[in-house]
């Protein structure tokens, strides 16, 4: 049975509501007449786990074979790795959440962007590796280049200029792509028509599949 | 100005893979004609890859919701 509340009891539970009533709205009117109010864009939600397994199953043949061509190109200057296991360690990352999948990114662009900096993961820990018998182990790890690494990335240049070795007009569009030129700076550098630029940047693109697919120059 | 070979090959790394992530997908078709590889057995291979990764990381359990505690109905008001 329901015990019947003192008066004074009922009274000042309506006062304590009205009150928080009055606070709720005065916090709903700041929100509204706030300036800063457009200025915040809504958050989304952030992708899930689920979302990143969704999105793998997802992927075409052709996506497929599109990542092993990156992958494969990223273990290039990486001894002692190969793109199964730089791509194994990609969908690991995005699968742990340990990398946030951005809303605005493509599942591609995603896994490529992790392999990317588990370049440079690689390397820092080789360099903390080596460096831990020393008793400036961390300090070393931040400061003058690895020579390693160095030896590593002049043997990935030199395999890049081996697979272009018969197409020189690939290699100078490769340079000028590496140097950041915008496509008419490149044209107007090696003399190219805007059909030949073209048809280069094909048969480049081309050449790095097929090393995509056979890990063959 | 002299450049470091690892950050030359950085930057071409760059610039080659935003070539392959915008490559269409006749070029990709015919990259594998060129090499005589069949898409659907090169695709099993990375698939088989993503599945190893996938069977490693098991599947997030959504959080229980977690139960309110007990309020005696003395303190309701």
């Amino acid at each position: 049975m329901r015990a019947i509340q003192p008066a004074a009891d009922r009274k000042n539970f309506s006062r304590r509501r009205s009150a928080l009533g009055n606070g709720v709205r005065i916090v709903q009117r700041m929100q509204d007449t706030s300036p800063l109010k457009r200025l915040i864009p809504p958050q989304a939600p952030g992708r899930t786990e689920r979302d990143v397994r969704r999105a793998l199953a997802a992927l075409s043949e052709l996506d497929l074979l599109r990542l092993q061509a990156i992958a494969r190109l990223r273990c290039r200057g990486l001894p002692g790795l190969d793109w199964q296991e730089l791509l194994h360690e990609a969908v690991l990352r995005a699968l742990d959440g340990s990398r946030p999948w951005p809303r605005d990114v493509k599942l591609i662009a995603f896994l490529a962007g992790i392999m990317r900096s588990l370049r440079s993961d690689h390397w820092r820990r080789q360099r903390i590796m080596a460096a831990s018998l020393s008793a400036q182990a961390a300090e070393v790890a931040d400061q003058a280049p690895d020579p390693e690494r160095i030896a590593a990335a002049g043997q990935a240049l030199a395999a890049i200029d081996r697979l272009f070795a018969d197409d020189p007009a690939s290699l100078a569009v490769i340079l000028g792509l590496s140097q950041g030129l915008s496509a008419e700076e490149i044209r107007r550098r090696t003399g190219l028509s805007e059909t030949e630029y073209d048809s280069t940047r094909k048969r480049m693109r081309r050449a790095l599949l097929r090393h995509g697919l056979t890990g063959l120059p | 100005m002299m450049h470091r070979a690892d950050q030359v090959l950085d930057r071409l790394l760059d610039a080659l893979e935003a070539e392959l992530a915008a490559a269409p997908e006749d070029e990709i078709r015919q990259a594998a004609a060129d090499v005589r590889r069949k898409v659907s057995y090169a695709a099993w291979d990375v698939r088989g890859v993503i599945r190893r990764a996938e069977a490693a990381t098991p599947p997030a359990v959504p959080a229980a919701p977690v139960p309110l505690p007990r309020v005696s109905p003395s303190r309701w008001h």
